[in-house]
């Protein structure tokens, strides 16, 4: 089966490690470090606002950062250089979208200006920052909301699948 | 140490020819390099994670092996190609090396397995003699059959008994499973068809045995059965061994070299326990059962004057004929909410096509069965990830419309061996032990590519007379070397200049010396998964060297 996060990552790559080690070696003329720091938390209250949006939470669902899925991704990505590259310039692409719609920062928007980029990032061209950004933190969020039982309400499932397993596989469901 | 024979490997067929010898009084000394399985440290299928933690796959659990370049793909083939509706078409111009499966550990790859207990079809037994490809097993259905029986009694295998292709001399100990709800839809497509659907025999309890549990349907024994009710090599073959006194099993025991003696005889074995101490015994009797990958490596990285070209490869053979396997599976969602997550993994299947001579245009045969267990499409995080598209509020409305709809139908085929596809050792780094690492080298052929072709239709077909949409992923080997079942890389046959081991599995030119696993297999058989005829032809090896000891031959 396809290995999503470690494809894309391999296809978005090298190339971009090297365009974003040229970009930050570049010489810059320093700025105040509480500006500094203020950006930071603005990007970072970003990233929870994106995968907030992308597994939001509904009547019978807590949603991703409920869980603490964002954390967990945060992680994941601290542990992986290439994934950091990656999650760096998509933040900066993420801002610079939030503020050509009059916000500070992606966090700041409405939820229908959130979507709107979101949207944009999902139909952007492969292999692009905010496409690959967008394909591997959504496998990601996915793949730690669902490892939690809060997020199986209504879907059908009476797991996990041990210590009871599912007797009378044979019935339709709900009739076992 | 003393003990008559020494085997290497606790999977399918160390585990049978250990308790095979074992039991008559014979004193054994079971090697395994890897651990032993224990459910309440390695298994997690009683937490909310559990989708997250595959079985163990670490150093730990699995043998190094490399792989040789694989095939460019070609583009009148594309329809074999593995696909997503998520992830799309797979990417790349050449084949893509994805895993060998296996477990390094007591039990072997049986920890792991779906539990599929088959016996060959004796059709597929005579391929060379019947259309001139492979080679044809040196020893008859009938003459297997009296351990295939014993085989199926020790492990527990849930069958029924009506297989025309197969004759039996004793029934199932244990009755069929039933057919889960999901499964019964996928009879009902290929009734459609004309098709036959009948019950998979499975290695994994249909009721209480022998001090055993039943099943309770979690479908998730490739994870690792946390109950016991699947009839793995260690708590069937091995604990019985054990149990009789005169086996005696050393786990995280790595064998780092074997030395042939001078009277065509292996004289000395030698093996690193788990603390890095090293330890040798000259045994009356070498038995290698390390699969179709290790058991050649094993073989091939003996370096002495007296087998120059590695031990027992006097015909140059070893390594040489290696087959994978051969399968393809497709996906789609059904209108009818099914809890398809529910069953045991393999319940069903077809073995319409199972014949040499069945599938029109290419000799060998292919069976159908269901799939969504083997394609991990039974659980939250998988239906999130690969069957519910879009994202935010459509993604969660996707996955309430979509769990438990998925119907899988897999297909396994007959690979029939070719210059292209065999182990060696790889010239690179050493293992952790400073022996060389097995390569692989792959190629799937013309031959391959046909059968495969049908299988992918063939499933295709099934799942809409089941009243399915159209797939959404479909998965292949054509375009990925993704093998559970191999086979063939240390052939047995009458002929010693062109097979490694006789009839008996015994080396044509070391007395002392056998084979017990798959790597002996001259044929791969049309589908069928090979640890029952595995455990089978242990147990005869066992028989026959009892026998050869008994006799004071050996």
């Amino acid at each position: 089966m396809p290995v999503t996060r470690r494809r894309l990552l391999a296809v978005f790559g090298s190339s971009l490690i090297a365009v974003l080690a040229a970009w930050w070696s570049w010489p810059r003329k320093a700025e105040p470090r509480k500006v500094e720091s203020t950006a930071a938390a603005r990007k970072e209250a970003g990233f929870r606002a994106w995968i907030d949006t992308l597994v939001p939470a509904e009547a019978d669902f807590p949603g991703a950062a409920a869980l603490g899925v964002a954390e967990r991704i945060r992680e994941l990505i601290g542990e992986q250089p290439a994934y950091a590259a990656l999650t760096r310039a998509a933040l900066e692409w993420l801002d610079e979208r939030a503020r050509a719609q009059g916000g500070d920062g992606f966090a700041a928007l409405a939820d229908e200006d959130r979507q709107a980029i979101v949207s944009a990032a999902a139909a952007s061209a492969p292999g692009s920052t905010p496409r690959t950004f967008f394909q591997a933190t959504l496998d990601d969020a996915l793949f730690h909301t669902y490892a939690d039982e809060r997020a199986w309400l209504n879907l059908g499932y009476a797991g996990p699948p041990q210590p009871i397993g599912f007797p009378d596989p044979q019935r339709p469901p709900g009739k076992a | 140490m003393e003990a008559d024979v020494v085997i290497v490997g606790a999977g399918a067929g160390g585990a049978a020819c250990a308790w095979a010898l074992a039991r008559h009084g014979v004193r054994v000394l079971l090697l395994e390099s890897g651990g032993e399985y224990v459910p309440a440290r390695d298994n997690r299928l009683h937490l909310a994670d559990w989708e997250q933690h595959p079985f163990p796959d670490d150093d730990k659990h699995t043998l190094p092996y490399r792989f040789g370049p694989l095939q460019p793909l070609q583009p009148q083939w594309d329809q074999l190609r593995s696909w997503s509706h998520v992830f799309g078409r797979r990417a790349g111009a050449n084949r893509r090396a994805q895993k060998y499966h296996h477990v390094r550990g007591v039990g072997g790859s049986t920890l792991h397995f779906s539990g599929e207990a088959h016996r060959l079809n004796p059709a597929a037994m005579q391929m060379q003699t019947r259309f001139g490809v492979a080679a044809d097993w040196p020893l008859t259905y009938e003459q297997l059959e009296p351990f295939y029986v014993t085989a199926e009694q020790l492990i527990g295998v849930a069958g029924d008994a009506n297989d025309s292709l197969r004759p039996r001399s004793r029934d199932y100990p244990l009755p069929a499973h039933v057919h889960s709800y999901a499964s019964q839809k996928i009879g009902l497509g290929c009734r459609k068809l004309g098709m036959s659907w009948t019950a998979n025999p499975l290695a994994i309890l249909s009721r209480p045995w022998q001090g055993r549990p039943a099943c309770n349907y979690c479908g998730q024994c490739a994870r690792g059965c946390p109950r016991g009710d699947k009839g793995t090599a260690d708590l069937t073959f091995v604990a019985r061994a054990v149990a009789t006194g005169n086996c005696v099993l050393r786990s995280a025991c790595h064998v780092s070299g074997i030395k042939p003696g001078g009277d065509d005889r292996v004289a000395q074995v030698r093996w690193i326990d788990a603390q890095g101490a090293e330890h040798a015994v000259a045994p009356r009797v070498l038995i290698i059962a390390c699969g179709a990958v290790q058991t050649p490596r094993l073989l091939l990285s003996v370096n002495d004057a007296a087998a120059p070209r590695g031990l027992g490869n006097e015909s140059g053979q070893i390594g040489r004929n290696f087959m994978e396997t051969l399968a393809w599976g497709s996906s789609a969602l059904h209108p009818e909410a099914l809890g398809s997550h529910r069953g045991v993994p393999a319940d069903g299947i077809c073995w319409d096509f199972n014949a040499p001579d069945a599938v029109p245009g290419v000799p060998g045969g292919v069976r159908f069965n269901v799939g969504m267990a083997e394609a991990d499409l039974a659980g939250p995080i998988n239906y999130a990830r690969r069957v519910a598209t879009g994202w935010g509020r459509t993604h969660r409305a996707n996955m309430k419309n979509s769990f438990g709809h998925v119907l899988s139908v897999g297909s396994i085929g007959e690979f029939l061996p070719n210059d292209g596809s065999y182990i060696d050792l790889d010239p690179g780094a050493p293992d952790q032990y400073g022996q060389p690492v097995a390569r692989i080298f792959s190629r799937v052929d013309q031959p391959e590519l046909r059968r495969l072709d049908f299988m992918a239709g063939k499933c295709r077909e099934i799942l809409a007379a089941a009243g399915c949409d159209k797939p959404f992923e479909e998965f292949g080997t054509y375009d990925t070397f993704s093998a559970t079942h191999v086979f063939g890389s240390c052939r047995m046959g009458r002929d010693a200049r062109n097979s490694v081991v006789d009839e008996n599995c015994r080396s044509h030119r070391w007395r002392n010396l056998y084979i017990a696993d798959a790597s002996v297999f001259p044929s791969s058989g049309g589908g069928e998964s090979p640890s029952l005829t595995i455990a089978a032809l242990a147990i005869r090896v066992g028989a026959h060297v009892r026998d050869r000891l008994a006799a004071r031959e050996l």
